[in-house]
């Protein structure tokens, strides 16, 4: 694959960036990404129920960050909350929600709707239900150029074609003309990329892009958005339930689990070192080639909405809970080399109350 | 897409050709001595006899059917018993009445009912449930009354009350402001009765479409609410509103016999009570006949219109 | 852990949170409702020649065209008749019309389109093609030219709108057969050697029968008002028989001076229409509860 930067002449509709209240940041360049203490909550008929409890992201520019968890975890959530996607029951707050340098929870609709797709893009998990099965692929594309950027049709076609090369899409103009169901899987993917990257995003968003794929088209299209990232110095956020995705496409990962991050850090660090409980699991969990090994798996199933329990989320299914993991949320702690984790047994100034009953493997 | 066509109207002729034949059993079918039933009072041999032969039913069956489907193919459904006129004459007279007013009501109905539906499944979508619920309400209770019960009320009212439209009249073409005025009650209520049904399918299939994952991404590329709305969502939400005018072509051929009776209108449900009444079956066979080919055609036009909206449907 | 979860087609964002968009509770008003405008006009026309009321069918020509009042709570109709208990006396032949025809057509449609949907090939043709061509007669044409081959009267009117709404009651059921027929379920039967009317009567038919109760109770508002509009043209059930259709047919010439002569008997069959669809709409959350 080339890795030749996008060219063509694009015209960029100006927008004056929304410039946040508190213009304290450690770097003297803006991060792409900045979440902190992120609520949401869902307002249902027999009531009102969280779904994310306090969720803290930071993306520096250039940084690509996976966030992993179970069905229910909240990623999903999480990430559609960064552009207001949710469905109208759905109550988000924050201290902090910055996206691409706007302020996500003061713009009013319209001016929100002059960021989607502009500064900050989305990629969705199925891309067969996520097109429109009525309208041909071309009037998708350029519906988004046209709007954001100003183009013509004919340059916004030009445009598309160029695009869809670059995504690796042998007959550019032949898709153009074709209806989504037309297409292979692999190849929707590709569209919903180009699509999203059509106007130039800083920030680009995805959620789940390789869960209803082939397995061997998903290592293409990680390798395909791993050099897109990198060649328009993208900031991205992925949501995957798929470590081996996280190993290969991220530089930082966070780990959610009913509806809080409970560990965050480098890739590396974290899988080579994980020091939540449930990291821990996640990682034994996933089979290896080692064909005597039988699979290991997490006793228990994940919280569901209703259900949450007080104290550590995670406490009932984890083999090293104590007595505090039952009544205290455990909070994010640092274990250095920006590498956080909630968890009462293994923090780095956990005192004498976590040491019984022994941890397995020790507080390490 | 020309090919469908052609195949459709293929599929057709079996479905004509199943609708000749159980016309033509009508009369067949009646207990006991058709004839004896159709001359009535007047039983005597001669008369009976002169039933028999205008009816054909002295002729051997076989030779019965060919005639007919013979007379079919050439829109010759003999002549009234009553009247002596040629049924098709009383036919062409009656027909243009009928699908005026089939036709004006379905129009009607689904102006009012796809913006009313749509607008009502956007309000629910964007949380303002109020206005969706109400919306829904109002429709379904119309919904539930019988288009002679809304006839009747609107006679009543607006008729006889506060007379704004003439009870009785003839209907004649040359004057379109009285046309106009004999016609609208009926066109109304046919209308309204459309309304009610066509609004709720729009707004559950709009309200589908709305929660789709395809708006999503629409949304998150910055189409906002209105545009989004209106350009992909009811694009996308009218295929099903197709599928239920298409059924709902019954119900309003049903709907013009009884108010045809009601605002005393010329057309063919009126033709065909008065036939039955008199027991003059010709006229009942050959009308019979044409509304259940009127009723053919409209749901072919209705698959065509599909096929030409959603490029998915594959034959 | 790699597991896929996730549902592959529809994202599981909401599959978890958001189970029915009704509370439980409101299918039992709906069905109570139903039930609570049914029962008591079905009990009063069963039992109206018990009640004190003056009689439907005597003239009284000294009480003619008089309007509602505390004696006659309906009025009376233009040879003195009580118009309340003619309502009554209609109502009992229009219910036991319109819900003999619905249950009838349900039944009928339940046995054939079984047979169409399992039986296959030729007879599933043959049924079909019958069917279809049925179907493409609107209904009430259909029924009004069945009543033209039978004639008018009680009996006549029943066996024409149970023919009339038999095709439709035909495709539903066949259409459900075809689809329980090919679940994992039936090849587990039939693993087992079971024989094909066992599998009939004991895995498919039963799974049909819910929906059909459903389908049943639409048919019998449509039946009612389907026989009422007959009997108004004057082709269904005629004088002296009283039926709500030929009751509004009598008010039709003084519906400016007698106007309670056919309003009465028209709000009772919107109110039967509109009991038996609450009906229909609980009977059907109901099940799908119990799913």
């Amino acid at each position: 694959m080339t890795t030749t930067p996008l060219t063509g002449h694009v015209d960029r509709a100006t927008t004056a960036p929304h410039t946040p209240a508190t213009a304290a940041t450690a770097t003297s360049v803006a991060p792409g990404l900045r979440v902190r203490d992120l609520h949401v909550s869902f307002a249902l008929d027999d009531g009102t129920y969280p779904v994310v409890s306090g969720v803290d992201l930071t993306l520096q520019p250039g940084e690509r960050m996976a966030l992993v968890g179970e069905s229910g975890s909240g990623k999903t959530v999480t990430i559609l909350s960064l552009l207001r996607l949710l469905p109208g029951m759905a109550r988000i707050e924050a201290r902090e929600l910055l996206v691409a340098g706007h302020d996500v929870l003061a713009l009013d609709e319209r001016r929100l709707a002059g960021v989607r797709g502009k500064d900050v893009a989305m990629i969705f998990q199925d891309p067969m239900s996520s097109l429109n099965p009525v309208l041909r692929i071309e009037r998708q594309m350029t519906a988004p150029m046209r709007r954001h950027l100003g183009l013509s049709t004919k340059e916004a076609r030009e445009q598309a074609a160029t695009l869809l090369g670059r995504v690796g899409i042998p007959d550019p103009a032949r898709c153009l003309r074709a209806y989504p169901h037309e297409l292979s899987g692999g190849m929707r993917q590709r569209v919903m990329i180009a699509i999203a990257l059509a106007c130039r995003p800083r920030v680009l968003l995805a959620d789940e892009p390789t869960t209803a794929l082939d397995v061997t088209i998903q290592a293409q299209i990680i390798r395909l958005l791993t050099e897109l990232c990198d060649d328009l110095g993208l900031v991205c956020l992925l949501v995957t339930h798929d470590l081996g995705v996280v190993a290969r496409f991220a530089h930082r990962v966070a780990v959610m689990y009913a509806g809080r991050v409970v560990e965050e850090g480098p890739v590396r660090d974290v899988f080579a070192r994980p020091r939540h409980p449930y990291t821990r699991a996640l990682l034994a969990s996933m089979p290896t080639t080692d064909r005597q090994a039988s699979l290991r798996q997490i006793d228990g199933a994940p919280p569901g909405l209703r259900a949450r329990a007080g104290g550590c989320a995670f406490h009932p299914r984890c083999p090293t809970a104590v007595d505090i993991c039952r009544v205290g949320v455990p909070e994010l702690a640092d274990h250095g080399s920006q590498h956080l984790a909630a968890c009462h047994v293994t923090a780095p100034d956990a005192g004498a109350s976590t040491q019984r009953p022994c941890a397995q493997g020790g507080v390490s | 897409m020309t090919a469908y066509t052609l195949r459709r109207l293929a599929e057709v002729v079996p479905t004509v050709a199943g609708i000749t034949l159980l016309t033509f059993l009508i009369i067949r079918l009646i207990p006991g001595d058709p004839a004896e039933f159709i001359a009535g009072d007047n039983l005597s041999a001669e008369n009976l006899a002169a039933v028999r032969e205008r009816l054909g039913l002295d002729q051997p069956i076989t030779r019965q059917l060919a005639d007919y489907v013979l007379g079919v193919c050439r829109l010759d459904f003999g002549t009234s018993l009553l009247t002596n006129l040629p049924v098709s004459t009383l036919i062409a007279t009656a027909l243009p009445v009928t699908i005026v007013l089939a036709v004006s009501g379905m129009v009607l109905g689904t102006l009012i009912a796809i913006p009313l539906g749509a607008l009502a499944a956007y309000q629910g979508w964007r949380g303002r449930k109020l206005l969706d619920q109400a919306m829904t309400w109002c429709a379904m209770v119309v919904d539930q009354m019988p288009s002679f019960w809304l006839g009747l009320i609107f006679m009543l009212v607006f008729v006889l009350h506060l007379g704004w439209f003439p009870a009785t009249g003839p209907v004649s073409w040359d004057d379109p402001g009285a046309l106009v005025l004999r016609l609208l009650p009926a066109v109304l209520i046919l209308g309204v009765d459309q309304v009610a049904s066509l609004s709720r399918i729009t707004r559950t299939s709009v309200r589908d479409v709305l929660d789709e994952d395809y708006i999503r991404t629409a949304r998150s590329l910055g189409e906002s609410g209105l545009s989004t709305l209106f350009r992909q969502a009811v694009r996308n939400g009218l295929l099903p509103v197709v599928t239920a005018m298409g059924l709902s072509f019954g119900r309003l051929l049903g709907g013009t016999v009884i108010l045809e009776s009601i605002f005393a209108l010329p057309g063919l449900g009126t033709l065909l009570v008065n036939a039955i009444n008199g027991r003059d079956y010709p006229i009942v066979q050959g009308v019979v006949f044409i509304y259940a080919l009127l009723f053919v055609l409209l749901n072919l036009a209705t698959d065509i219109t599909y096929r030409r909206i959603d490029p998915r449907v594959r034959y | 852990m790699a597991t896929r979860a996730d549902t592959v087609t529809r994202p599981g964002l909401l599959a978890g949170f958001v189970g029915r968009r009704r509370k439980p509770a409101f299918s039992h008003v709906t069905l109570v409702l139903g039930l609570a405008i049914l029962l008591p006009m079905i009990v009063l026309g069963l039992c109206y020649p018990l009640l004190p009321l003056p009689s439907p069918t005597a003239p009284s020509p000294v009480e003619a065209l008089q309007p509602p009042s505390l004696l006659h709570p309906f009025g009376t109709d233009r040879i003195g008749r009580d118009v309340l208990a003619r309502t009554l006396a209609g109502a009992r032949v229009s219910l036991l019309v319109g819900l003999t025809a619905a249950i009838l057509a349900v039944a009928g449609g339940m046995v054939i389109g079984t047979l169409a949907g399992f039986l296959g090939r030729k007879v599933d043709g043959i049924l079909m093609a019958v069917t279809n061509v049925f179907l493409s007669f609107p209904s009430l044409l259909l029924a009004i030219a069945l009543v033209a081959i039978f004639g008018a009267g009680v009996w006549q009117v029943i066996l024409a709108i149970t023919v009339a709404d038999l095709p439709r009651a035909v495709r539903m059921q066949r259409s459900m057969v075809l689809s329980l027929k090919t679940r994992p379920f039936m090849d587990a039967a039939r693993m087992a050697a079971a024989p094909t009317w066992w599998l009939l009567v004991r895995h498919v038919v039963p799974n049909t029968v819910a929906p059909m109760v459903v389908v049943a109770s639409m048919y019998a508002a449509t039946a009612i008002v389907v026989e009422s509009a007959l009997s108004f043209l004057g082709l269904g059930i005629v004088p002296p028989t009283p039926s709500w259709g030929n009751l509004i047919a009598d008010g039709r010439p003084y519906l400016r001076e007698g106007w309670w002569i056919s309003t009465f008997p028209g709000i009772a069959i919107v109110l039967v229409s509109i009991s038996l669809h609450l009906l229909a709409d609980g009977l059907r959350e109901r099940f799908s509860v119990a799913d």
